[in-house]
């Protein structure tokens, strides 16, 4: 299967994935929220990860079966649920990559945004594990400030990876 | 945007040598202690979700 990425943030998802595991290790990953383009393209360019789906709306996962053909597999699993509560039943040090895209309308839900939420992510991911999240924010960029002081609260090392000209608001946002 | 968070050192340069975005190299903002960036943004917490506080406001606007 040809590994494909149209939308620019999936395309900056890839480069974080690549980043992770540079020589193409299978990587275990916990997605929130099923958007299914992130996994199945891990299923696809990454062979032998293995892709856990928490999403809210079981009508999701259905199109994304019926009229998308996305294929449930051993390595891509859906649970459909809160990925808030879902992530407790996940073991720690599970993962290798945890892939935050979970939107209600354009905003992520907020508490799969706490520091509640995030000390989950961290239990979850092994030592030298990533946690990636897609936001969508606009000058004065309120969300991705607080988002990224809220991850500055529980991880050593947080880095924002956005276009050029979105960084540039970024700044002039501060 | 992506938000990269982690326990270990990020490699900033490993995403950009990767570059499926083709954003060139100015697209990325390693976060430091004290960064202009998050200085006065707040903590999000489950404290101060939304529906708590509406909870809140309802149960004090009863007594």
């Amino acid at each position: 299967m040809s590994a494909r990425l149209d939308f620019a943030y999936t395309r900056m998802l890839s480069d974080v994935v690549a980043a992770v595991e540079p020589d193409g290790f299978p990587l275990d990953v916990l997605h929130i929220g099923g958007g299914f383009t992130m996994p199945r393209y891990l299923v696809a360019a990454d062979p032998g990860s293995t892709n856990l789906v928490l999403e809210l709306d079981p009508a999701l996962e259905r199109i994304a079966v019926h009229q998308l053909g996305l294929r449930i597999s051993d390595d891509l699993q859906v649970r459909i649920g809160d990925a808030g509560t879902g992530i407790r039943e996940s073991g720690d040090d599970a993962y290798d990559l945890v892939v935050g895209d979970a939107f209600g309308g354009v905003a992520v839900p907020w508490h799969l945004t706490t520091r509640q939420f995030i000390e989950q992510v961290d239990r979850v991911l092994r030592p030298d594990g990533v946690y990636a999240i897609n936001v969508i924010d606009h000058p004065p960029m309120g969300f991705a400030k607080a988002e990224t002081a809220t991850l500055s609260t529980v991880f050593e090392h947080v880095a924002v990876l956005a276009p050029a000209e979105s960084l540039a608001a970024l700044s002039e946002a501060t | 945007m992506i938000l990269i968070a982690s326990q270990q050192p990020i490699d900033v340069k490993g995403i950009l040598l990767h570059d499926k975005s083709g954003g060139g190299d100015d697209r990325i903002l390693a976060v430091g202690d004290g960064s202009a960036f998050t200085a006065g943004a707040p903590v999000l917490t489950d404290d101060f979700a939304p529906v708590d506080q509406l909870y809140r406001l309802a149960h004090s606007s009863t007594r």
